[in-house]
């Protein structure tokens, strides 16, 4: 549905590059990353928000040209998009839930059922006739997200939809997020810093540091502590692995989930001395057959999925039970946050 | 010291009283300061918008010069107007010196760069995420440009407030304009200047005292005002 290639944006000595970058329809993808890394520049990109320096945004395959201002509006609408922090306007709680339609060109009976509806649906119908004053900010926040949940749209961009909400609010949040994911088949792209109630929606994670963004596989991610054991080098461990190094530019705070590629990992017979920092023994568990490859999960600890060729599999003649060792770098374990 | 004392009864009785030429005097200072406030705000808030929406060469030439003239002494104006208005002057045939239209136009021109000025400040400080949040929620030029006014609409009318303000409380320019004539061109202001040299502090007093009561009036009803609909706390 979206494709970025190579969508470059610099200012004030911050650079983001979204390599390429690919969204499907009708999936949820959660960007993670710290503060200032980039996550909000590169949703405005996404969301045809902010025009990038160079690189192509494209949408069903059409490049999206900025010049054009009627078809960037078209596109521009078939997107719900929330800034983070964006502005609730003078106006009543229903009013600017009301406004996404209103300038859509809604009937106003239409727009009173509607917006009546999400704001039961986030349970704030109560609030509808007042004025901002005396809102709570988690009040607040979920009047800014009636105002694009209600918007009919096929792809929802929210930048931190969750901040500021209580418990209750994050539940509601994901709720209806599933549901119009599941019903409507709506794509949907969000930054957030509440991991479990993120997570529970079991995006796809596309990580961004620093101004570089990477997709992060949803296979072999763990969660444990990690341990500073030289410049730039860290040791995690969990109850089942007892030691995976990675590196990372960032300074990691003792609990932390990581993923590893399994298209980085080798798998050896032996325990042979390489390169690569990690040597794990484990147990092929299961072998299954995918387009163009094999997938093997291997017990060491916890079950990871590697992928080889079937050349390799018939080398060494792998077969259920068989040990292994699995090896990769440092740098092919992802940190996702 | 008893003068004192004595002008502040003085004042009471004259506010509690319905004396004719005491209320005619409030009455025309609010009157005109009503009118002058208006036109400047007829001319100096679009103006201002389109300072600030339209990029052209001079314009922040032209924000400076009106920032400027912000501070511009009353008797200023009142004079350069005087030259214009007075019979030898460029518009003498008109007979407009000494007239209450003559005030107007010259109070309008003291408060049009306050007006100016204070609203393009006001516009600048509604940021980005005026236009930006109504873009990402669909909106298109024209509507963005909606949104702004709509979101400006109490920072203008504080700016109003505030020129309404300087204009209710200036003196030089009705003084030397509107010559300060009875029933007719005497405002509070210039009542007060005449009555204090002539040791008349009560009426002094009690017009000193109407003026600031209109002003607290004005600023309390507008605060009450702007507060229903001030955003999120």
């Amino acid at each position: 549905m979206f494709r970025l290639e190579n969508a470059q944006i610099s200012f004030s000595g911050f650079s983001l590059n979204s390599g390429l970058l690919e969204f499907e329809k009708g999936r949820i993808y959660c960007l993670t990353g710290p503060n200032g890394s980039g996550k909000s520049t590169l949703l405005k990109i996404i969301g045809l928000q902010l025009q990038p320096d160079s690189g192509s945004v494209s949408i069903e395959g059409r490049a999206v040209d900025y010049g054009k201002s009627e078809e960037l509006l078209k596109n521009r609408r078939n997107i719900s998009y929330m800034l983070q922090d964006s502005r609730l306007f003078y106006a009543s709680v229903f009013d600017n839930a009301a406004y996404g339609l209103k300038i859509r060109g809604l009937g106003a009976a239409e727009i009173k059922e509607k917006v009546n509806k999400i704001l039961k649906m986030l349970e704030i119908g109560h609030l509808a006739s007042r004025s901002l004053k005396g809102l709570s900010g988690g009040e607040a926040q979920r009047v800014r997200l009636a105002r694009n949940l209600v918007i009919d749209a096929p792809v929802y961009i929210l930048d931190e939809p969750s901040a500021g909400l209580d418990t209750r609010g994050r539940e509601l949040l994901a709720e209806i997020l599933s549901s119009y994911n599941k019903e409507k088949g709506a794509t949907i792209i969000f930054t957030s810093h509440h991991k479990e109630e993120a997570y529970r929606l079991s995006p796809e994670i596309i990580s961004v540091i620093d101004g570089k963004v990477s997709p992060i596989p949803r296979e072999n991610v763990f969660t444990g502590s990690a341990e500073k054991t030289g410049e730039k080098l860290y040791r995690f461990r969990n109850e089942n692995i007892s030691s995976i190094y990675f590196s990372s530019d960032h300074a990691i705070k003792d609990k932390v989930s990581i993923a590893i590629d399994p298209e980085e990992v080798i798998l050896s017979l032996t325990n042979v001395h390489t390169s690569a920092r990690n040597c794990l023994p484990g147990t092929v568990k299961n072998i299954k057959e995918i387009p163009s490859a094999l997938q093997l999960t291997v017990t060491a600890g916890e079950d990871f999925t590697v992928l080889i060729t079937k050349n390799s599999l018939e080398e060494m003649s792998l077969k259920e039970n068989s040990p292994v060792y699995m090896l990769f770098k440092a740098t092919a374990v992802k940190v996702i946050n | 010291m008893d003068y004192i004392l004595e002008g502040i009864s003085e004042a009471f009785r004259l506010i509690l009283s319905s004396d004719s030429e005491f209320w005619n005097i409030v009455w025309l200072s609010v009157k005109l300061s009503i009118i002058s406030t208006l036109l400047a705000s007829v001319i100096g808030v679009p103006a201002a918008f389109f300072l600030v929406i339209k990029k052209f060469r001079g314009r922040e030439f032209l924000i400076t010069v009106s920032n400027t003239l912000m501070s511009i002494p009353t008797v200023v104006v009142g004079l350069l107007f005087y030259s214009i208005l007075s019979r030898r002057g460029p518009a003498g045939d008109l007979a407009l010196l000494f007239t209450q239209t003559a005030v107007v136009i010259g109070q309008t021109f003291l408060i049009l760069p306050v007006v100016v000025s204070l609203t393009v400040s006001t516009i600048r400080s509604l940021d980005k995420s005026v236009s930006e949040t109504s873009v990402s929620l669909g909106a298109n030029k024209t509507q963005q440009l909606l949104m702004f006014f709509s979101e400006a609409r109490f920072g203008v009318a504080a700016c109003l407030i505030t020129a309404f303000s300087r204009v209710f409380a200036e003196v030089g320019v009705s003084m030397m304009l509107g010559g300060n004539i009875r029933n007719y061109t005497r405002t509070i202001t210039t009542a007060i200047a005449l009555e204090t040299s002539k040791g008349e502090f009560g009426l002094s007093i009690a017009l000193g005292i109407v003026l600031l009561a209109v002003a607290f009036t004005i600023n309390f009803f507008f605060l009450k005002f702007t507060k229903l609909y001030r955003t999120v706390d």
